[in-house]
């Protein structure tokens, strides 16, 4: 077979982008696997996700939209303003850069096609530049790639770098995709897909071993996986119609941690899968003291209690997390408590396929004492039980309760309706922030509001709900405008877009239905609550939200 | 399986040639000198680089070799040793070279080949168009165009006699430099038309930093082709490829 060229792969996506189909674009992506060697199929399952390195890679692009401006201009020789003039009307840094490919006038001396892997062994190039001048060397080496590419891979290329491809392939569609070119059982494809976090290493397990490959996949410690989501239930009522007999626990106010150990030494995820270990010793310590394991994986929650025995703010537990030297000043500032509720992996065996009963079981075997840090978990069934853990844990100042299915595994990284949580009824949403305008008078340098937008995870698609310009201070505002600055990847007069990446918690008065936003539904009076610094754009609310929440209120 | 002293100037000179255009590269050790030929990442810039063992004080390769080198990391380790010390060099294996320069002695370890980019082979192009100047002339003619502008334009002007010319124009700037027979060790155009081609000033730049040690440096200029720049330091010989801009339309 010969070597897959980028633009084979650029094709392919400009083919996507003209379907809506999911089952059309399935068979797409599905024939382009088929002609990839094992290295080019592990690079193209995420490239065509739109995601330059898999999930657990230690390896990060650190290009946003500024460093590819300066690759721009260093590649087509252009101006920072023709660069906004085209981005102005073509509206997408995609075809941004195809222009900008067409127009370029520098010459190489020999032809070098780019491939896949060659498109791979850069993005590694750049991405190991770190620190001192590694901005510069970055810009060179992308410089170097779009000088190679043609304007159709340039188009790809520049939405890729920025993990901005969009052409509508998610999660959903890749592992069809591998079921059906590999002919294996797409279930099997899913839970591979949930354990590894890695697509690539899915599709070549499942051409070179088929459906027992798949099924003989099992979590390793020290490398994170995705956590088990909760849904939003409008209710104890409605939890116990979803989940008649369950488990409840409390909804604590901290932040999710991932829990690795192995061979004497543990590692601390955050819920980003972001290793933060060295900032919370303590934490390392309860593990260590806690359980009996020689390798385990635990799933919990960290929390910051202050005097009176409340949780502390979120944002003190952040600071705990960043905090990368003399940690033990913070430790004493801000001490921490871990609740752990849930076991992945114990001894060599993965255990996310075991009913949460069972699991439940083996995580009170592991405890040394009753001392472990072992969240409560009540077997209850009826609402007034539930009323009452629901108000112990508000009183306590924490968010909530979660009701989870006894007979449920552990799904990573989905959000199902086997873990709902309750809280308080301000419903709050928790949406990606795509755009903003400047604003006007005396904000004139600041942006003055923000366009806002929720999940639709099928399509891989944001869809645009609404805008949001109050709640904030003049300090936030400049605080907010610096954070955007970075992110800017188009600009139409006042109007700017933005590479979706923060999260913003918004309060309103109701849902609407409307036609000015592609959800079909639009906010009234929202307003920022928070920046959700622990979120990220796929922790967001789905559409599918926004319409329960909206039916809810004519029930 | 090589051994060589040569002048630690004379190495430095060799290797900032490199420089200019690429950060590692391979290094081809035969029985008669040194060969080194490499392209930027970019596929923009070419430079090759031939010293033969006369270059060397002393010098002796018992197989053929090729070694990968951190370019920017060696010259960091070049400039430590007095310029006018004798740099011994001795290769055991094809991983580590020992490097010793007056009382300083090094052991470096070097990059695998298979790591760098491949060897480009020397694209076959005539260029009717010939000048020989001194290096700072040269360096010159881009130092002034570096403020004005991001390209520039090589050539050769035929009618009424034969000029050399370097023209950058900017957004609102112009600046030229003329130089003609008088000025010019040689000029020479085949056939009767002017030739000139453009360049990005970024690559010229710092090719020329290079050329400016050099007595003389040729250039051979097409129209809307590359420029060969080629020049001698000693008994080394550099050469570089630099691929034009074209305007569209």
């Amino acid at each position: 077979m010969s070597e897959i060229l980028f633009i084979d792969f650029a094709e392919v996506c400009s083919k996507i982008e003209e379907l809506s189909g999911s089952i059309a674009i399935t068979e797409i992506v599905s024939d382009f696997f088929k002609c990839l060697d094992d290295d080019e199929l592990s690079i193209a399952s995420h490239f065509i996700m739109g995601k330059v390195f898999p999930e657990w890679s230690p390896y990060e692009m650190g290009v946003g939209p500024g460093l590819l401006y300066e690759a721009a201009k260093l590649a087509y020789t252009v101006g920072k303003n023709e660069i906004n003039d085209i981005l102005r009307s073509t509206g997408d840094i995609g075809r941004t850069f195809q222009e900008l490919s067409k127009r370029r006038t520098q010459q190489t001396l020999f032809v070098e096609k780019l491939t896949i892997k060659s498109v791979n062994a850069s993005f590694v190039e750049i991405a190991k530049r770190e620190g001192k001048g590694s901005q510069k060397m970055k810009i060179r080496l992308l410089a170097d790639l779009f000088l190679q590419a043609t304007p159709l891979e340039a188009r790809y290329l520049a939405r890729l770098v920025l993990e901005e491809l969009r052409i509508g392939v998610g999660e959903g569609i890749v592992r069809d995709a591998i079921a059906r070119a590999f002919e294996v059982d797409v279930r099997l494809v899913e839970r591979a897909l949930m354990i590894t976090n890695d697509p690539g290493v899915v599709a070549t397990f499942s051409r070179n071993y088929g459906n027992d490959g798949l099924e003989s996949v099992e979590l390793y410690p020290m490398r994170p996986v995705k956590m088990m989501l909760a849904q939003v239930a409008e209710g104890i009522e409605d939890a116990l119609t979803q989940i008649p007999s369950p488990a409840i626990e409390w909804k604590f106010d901290g932040t999710r941690v991932q829990i690795h150990k192995y061979d004497g030494e543990i590692k601390i995820y955050s819920r980003k899968l972001e290793n933060v270990t060295k900032s919370i010793p303590e934490i390392v310590a309860v593990v260590k003291r806690e359980f009996v394991a020689d390798s385990v994986i635990l799933d919990g929650e960290v929390i910051a209690i202050d005097e009176d025995g409340k949780p502390r703010p979120f944002q003190d537990i952040l600071r705990r997390f960043r905090r990368k030297y003399r940690v033990e000043e913070m430790q004493n500032l801000i001490p921490l408590h871990l609740h752990i509720f849930d076991i992945l992996y114990l001894d060599g065996r993965t255990l996310i396929d075991l009913p949460l009963s069972e699991r439940r079981q083996i995580l009170e075997k592991i405890a040394v004492s009753g001392d472990a840090p072992i969240a409560e978990h009540y077997l209850v069934e009826d609402v007034s039980a539930i009323e009452t853990i629901y108000n112990e844990a508000i009183d306590a100042g924490h968010e909530g309760v979660m009701v989870k299915n006894r007979d449920s595994r552990y799904t990573p990284g989905k959000r199902g309706k086997n873990w709902l949580k309750i809280k308080p009824l301000m419903e709050t949403l928790d949406l990606v922030v795509v755009g903003g305008e400047w604003g006007e008078g005396r904000r004139a340098n600041l942006i003055g509001s923000y366009t806002l937008a929720c999940l639709d995870p099928e399509r891989d698609k944001l869809l645009k709900i609404g805008r949001v310009g109050t709640g904030l201070t003049d300090e936030k505002l400049l605080e907010f405008t610096e954070i955007f600055s970075d992110l800017v990847i188009g600009e139409d007069g006042s109007e700017i877009v933005f590479k979706p990446a923060i999260v913003f918690e918004l309060a309103y008065e109701e849902i609407q239905k409307s036609t000015k936003y592609d959800s079909g539904y639009a906010l009234r009076f929202p307003r920022v609550i928070r920046l959700r610094e622990d979120k990220s754009v796929e922790d967001a609310d789905t559409i599918e939200r926004v319409e329960r929440l909206y039916k809810k209120r004519f029930e | 399986m090589f051994k060589g002293s040569i002048r630690t100037s004379a190495l430095r000179s060799s290797i900032d040639a490199l420089l200019a255009v690429v950060d590692e590269a391979r290094f081809n050790l035969t029985p008669t000198g040194v060969s080194v030929r490499a392209v930027d990442a970019a596929n923009v810039a070419m430079v090759s680089l031939e010293l033969p063992d006369s270059a060397f004080d002393a010098y002796s390769v018992d197989k053929e070799v090729t070694i990968g080198l951190d370019l920017s990391k060696f010259i960091d380790l070049l400039k430590m040793g007095n310029p006018d010390s004798i740099c011994e060099m001795d290769l055991q294996d094809s991983s580590r070279l020992k490097i010793k320069m007056g009382s300083l002695k090094y052991s470096i370890s070097l990059l695998e080949p298979s790591t760098i980019k491949r060897e480009p082979k020397i694209p076959e192009i005539e260029l009717p168009g010939e000048v020989i100047l001194r290096g700072s002339d040269f360096r010159q003619g881009i130092k002034a165009s570096e403020p004005i502008g991001d390209y520039l334009v090589v050539g050769i002007e035929t009618k009424p006699k034969e000029i050399f010319i370097m023209e950058t124009e900017g957004d609102v700037d112009r600046v030229t430099l003329e130089l003609d027979k008088d000025d010019l060790f040689s000029i020479s155009v085949v056939g009767e038309d002017a030739v000139r081609s453009m360049f990005s000033i970024e690559y010229l730049k710092e090719i020329s930093k290079v050329t400016s040690a050099a007595d003389e440096v040729k250039l051979k200029i097409g129209k809307d082709f590359p420029i060969d720049i080629s020049f001698a330091v000693g008994d080394a010989s550099v050469r570089y490829l630099l691929a034009p801009r074209i305007e569209a339309d």
